[in-house]
């Protein structure tokens, strides 16, 4: 009668140290870790590109910083007038294998017409508008492809660059529109930096098209 | 009974270890019909993986890119992986056991396809993603891609230009996996959503697919039955889209937008039925990445990760210049 009740207590004992061995296993390596949930979407936001402070410093310590890198207007009509593929070839930004070329423009005029959506612009010693500001919701990449400063390699997700569009159209419209159409009247000097997107030189290259991140009334 | 029982476990041992062998072996080589094996007469051989070959445009992609290999000098088989990650990631396991030099990759998921394209990496073989990109800038040899979200901002224009700065319309996405999906919603909302008299009534995923967006329009359409437009983020759903239309009385009334620039779509614009596509070129990003695994495999290493390639929107105006995936006198 002694011996079954001794293997008893050594099975009992077995599975205590078992038992211990397995709650010990799990403090060490827990199968899963309890998060509060806003320690959660926190660490979630921080591993979200966030387009709106990338540009914050792209603007500042890149796009206007290189502006006086940027092609002269009349310079850009000329070469345009001259030999298209020759002047994209030169002055332009092509996004991979694409017929359109973006370009960094700058330069200075007087406005020849104000309408609803829209500024024209005159360059120095012309008549005719040889720059136009459309003043509506702005789309495209002229900015940030002309620039020539972001390449989409760069980024793992393209939808990270693509939203680099976005905030930089979203900032010309808030920033740089309310300047211009505050002072912007026919007669007036401006100067001007920005973006312009050219679908095919060879066919139809002015008035360029500019999305501006600089106007100022000197 | 002892002896007799041993010497059946030795037997039984035997066999097993010839069974392994030979699903090994078949494995390896002659199992798969898709894995011939090769011996150093055969030419070098390239892999085109596809997410799924159930969609004309991407039979074309991949036929242009098995097309291109074998032009230059590669004997190239098409895998389709049916929209399946696993499949997917059965594909790469064979492809590289089987010795292939080279692959040419259409993913499913841009996160979920990365572990395999580092599979291939670590084992020597270069991958160059088609259409649709990974999620990682240090995996693929190089990525040649649709640029989505800039045609999709064309298409947003033409879609304002069409249907006003007022009125109903339904969303159709594709795979909710796929960054394309996205990358074309957002382009398109980046237009759309500037103009409030735009109410998007209904958005649901028909996972590029033309008999799945049939029956999510017809669902759609019972409930609101007064929309002005629909746009579906690939030419297979605006073809669905339209049948849906059709069947119920609205094809004159209701706009269809898609993308893709597949031929029955381009046919229908031309017809004035469907309003407009963005036309993507799937051979010349099939072929890009066909040259680009020839020059890897000549020695060339200096690749673009990414390269995007233009979308051109096609509409009622154009469509004459437009056929055949892509543009008739570039193609």
């Amino acid at each position: 009668m002694k011996a079954p009740e001794t293997d008893r207590n050594s099975r009992r004992l077995v599975w205590a140290g078992l038992g211990v061995g397995v709650l010990v296993l799990l403090y060490l390596i827990p199968p899963f870790h309890i998060v509060p949930l806003e320690e959660a979407r926190s660490e979630s936001a921080a591993t979200v590109f966030d387009a709106a402070a990338f540009v914050e410093t792209f603007w500042k310590d890149q796009l206007l910083e290189s502006a006086d890198k940027a092609v002269d207007a009349g310079e850009l009509l000329a070469a345009f007038e001259a030999a298209p593929a020759d002047a994209a070839q030169r002055y332009g930004h092509r996004l991979g294998l694409s017929g359109a070329s973006s370009y960094f423009v700058s330069g200075s005029g007087h406005i020849i017409a104000v309408k609803d959506r829209a500024v024209a612009i005159a360059l120095d010693g012309g008549d005719t508008a040889a720059v136009v500001i459309e003043t509506g919701p702005l789309f495209g990449n002229a900015v940030r492809d002309g620039s020539g400063k972001l390449d989409v390699s760069d980024f793992p997700n393209s939808q990270d660059f693509n939203a680099l569009s976005s905030e930089i159209n979203r900032r010309v419209e808030e920033r740089v529109f309310p300047v211009l159409k505050q002072k912007a009247d026919v007669g007036v000097l401006v100067q001007f930096v920005g973006g312009v997107e050219i679908a095919d030189p060879e066919k139809n290259f002015s008035p360029l098209k500019l999305v501006p991140v600089v106007v100022e009334f000197p | 009974m002892t002896n007799r029982l041993q010497l059946s476990r030795k037997a039984a041992a035997q066999w097993a270890a010839a069974a392994v062998t030979a699903i090994v072996a078949c494995g390896l080589t002659a199992c798969d019909s898709q894995s011939p094996s090769s011996s150093s007469d055969d030419p070098p051989r390239l892999a085109v993986v596809i997410s799924t070959l159930n969609n004309p445009w991407f039979v074309v992609l991949a036929e242009a890119a098995r097309d291109r290999a074998t032009e230059l000098g590669y004997e190239a088989t098409i895998f389709d992986s049916q929209n399946d990650p696993a499949k997917e990631t059965s594909h790469y396991e064979n492809i590289i056991a089987s010795g292939y030099q080279a692959i040419l990759f259409n993913p499913t998921d841009a996160d979920g396809s990365i572990s395999n394209v580092r599979k291939a990496k670590e084992a020597g073989i270069p991958v160059f993603c088609m259409d649709r990109e990974i999620n990682a800038t240090d995996a693929a040899t190089s990525q040649i891609l649709s640029d989505n979200y800039s045609g999709c901002v064309k298409l947003g224009q033409y879609f304002v230009k069409q249907v006003g700065e007022s009125g109903k319309y339904v969303e159709l996405l594709g795979l909710v996996g796929d960054n394309n999906t996205w990358n074309r919603s957002k382009g398109f909302h980046s237009v759309v959503d500037r103009f409030p008299g735009l109410e998007m009534v209904a958005q649901q995923s028909a996972d590029f697919d033309r008999a799945k967006a049939l029956e999510v329009l017809e669902a759609i359409l019972q409930a609101n039955p007064d929309i002005d437009a629909v746009f579906s983020g690939n030419d297979a759903m605006a073809m669905g889209a339209y049948q849906a239309l059709v069947a119920a009385g609205k094809a004159d009334k209701v706009k269809v937008f898609g993308f893709d620039g597949a031929d029955d779509v381009v046919r229908l614009i031309a017809e004035g039925k469907i309003a407009a596509t963005g036309m993507q070129f799937p051979k010349v990003m099939a072929r890009t990445a066909a040259e680009s695994a020839d020059a890897y495999i000549q020695g060339e290493r200096d690749f673009p990760q990414k390269t995007p390639v233009d979308v051109e929107l096609v509409t009622l105006d154009n469509v004459a210049q437009f056929g055949d995936f892509g543009r008739k006198s570039a193609e």
